[in-house]
């Protein structure tokens, strides 16, 4: 009965594992694999099969019983993990990371993006602030569609998705593809691109937050002009704040 | 500088609405240019697969905390697939042979030390077995590739000493 409870063990943690692995690489084609969830995934197919063996010895459960309760138990301990909070899977890497750095002698000194806030927070340079209308110059965006990360269409939907009128399938279309350009290799390294372009997803991002917001009914009574004065209100906040901040500096 | 490792399992919060979106689970490291392209991020919610915020939209990591942009930072790597094309996580490049010009084994990588207001990686940690430890500066690397990691012979005058 020993060996037969060890050997149900391992194999729902065998099977646990091969059946993550594949349903990871089919629904996430190209993602590196999250090693927690692995750790997650083992730990959870154990602990389920051994409590289960324990309850099939007492109540002599048949094979088939013992592998549908197995199941049921990895299902439901899941469950409570994923909505008790428990964070099973990045504890052990937490902690590993965490005993690797103890002892080190390294500098940990925080960092602050200075490509992206310092220089236009201080000295308040052109693409750090909103115009009269609140929206961005878009002449400077189509400067440079000439380069040949950036094609015209994708100018287009920018300066679009920015305009009043714009819905959210367009702000989400521009969102991601300022996402692409903000990790393209030759345009990250232009500071000056780069601040305009963290400038622009700000601003999307918070049009799109209210757009959002309208779309799931909790802003039918708010018109465009209030919509415009809610970006304009909390990307002044966001840059008063952050004005202050380097000025104390 | 800091090593890639310990960036690990910190919070990532978002400057503008204020809200814990996730944990940082690595870094992709453009390997043409050493540059860090990109955080991975753990995202809340146990099945959802990782993201991916570029560089240019965290504001600040420290020892408690990363804080990026907004919420719309994190991005699907299914959707930007172009992220992986350009980098590589450090989670593989901790592992590989370090190996000269020449031919001389150094070790296997097992971290990379990171210049955070560079945004760069600036050395890589090779344990060569015993417990010794080296750190390659990354102008002594000519190549990272998938299965190595080809340093200049000087990297090996560097054992030397």
């Amino acid at each position: 009965m020993f060996h037969f409870a060890m050997s149900t063990v391992s194999m729902s943690v065998c099977i646990t594992l091969t059946i993550a692995v594949i349903a990871h690489a089919t629904l996430n084609y190209g993602t590196p694999a999250p090693r927690p969830f692995l750790i997650y995934s083992g730990a959870v197919a154990a602990a389920s099969s051994v409590t289960v063996i324990g309850l099939a010895l007492v109540a002599r459960l048949s094979i088939t019983q013992t592998l549908m309760l197995t199941t049921a138990f990895a299902v439901v301990l899941a469950l409570l993990c994923e909505y008790a909070g428990v964070d099973v899977r990045v504890a052990p890497v937490y902690l590993a990371a965490r005993a690797a750095g103890a002892g080190e002698k390294y500098d940990r000194v925080g960092m602050v993006n200075s490509v992206t806030w310092a220089p236009a927070a201080i000295s308040g340079s052109a693409p750090e602030r909103p115009d009269e209308d609140g929206d961005l110059h878009t002449d400077a965006l189509f400067d440079y569609a000439r380069l040949p990360a950036i094609s015209y269409e994708e100018c287009e939907l920018l300066a679009r998705a920015q305009r009043e009128g714009a819905d959210l399938h367009e702000v989400d279309r521009a969102l991601a593809v300022l996402m692409r350009l903000l990790i393209h290799p030759t345009l990250a390294r232009d500071p000056d691109l780069t601040r305009y372009l963290v400038d622009f997803q700000r601003r999307l991002h918070a049009r799109r937050a209210i757009l959002s917001m309208q779309a799931s009914g909790q802003g039918d009574d708010i018109g465009q002009s209030a919509v415009q004065a809610q970006v304009q209100a909390r990307l002044a906040r966001l840059y008063s704040s952050l004005r202050e901040e380097y000025s104390d500096d | 500088m800091i090593r890639a490792y310990e960036l690990m399992g910190r919070p990532v919060i978002t400057v503008d609405e204020g809200v814990i979106v996730g944990e940082t689970a690595g870094v992709i490291i453009d390997t043409a240019s050493t540059d860090v392209a990109a955080l991975i991020v753990n995202v809340i919610g146990r099945f959802t697969p990782p993201k991916a915020v570029p560089y240019a939209l965290i504001q600040g990591i420290g020892d408690d905390a990363v804080i990026i942009e907004n919420a719309s930072s994190l991005a699907d790597f299914g959707a930007l697939p172009e992220i992986l094309d350009i980098g590589r996580p450090d989670s593989e490049i901790r592992g590989i042979k370090a190996i000269t010009r020449t031919g001389r084994l150094l070790g296997i990588v097992v971290d990379l030390m990171i210049d955070l207001d560079a945004g760069k990686v600036v050395a890589y940690e090779v344990q060569d077995g015993a417990d010794a430890a080296l750190l390659v500066r990354a102008e002594q690397v000519i190549t990272v590739g998938r299965q190595a990691l080809i340093t200049t012979a000087e990297a090996c005058a560097h054992i030397a000493e």
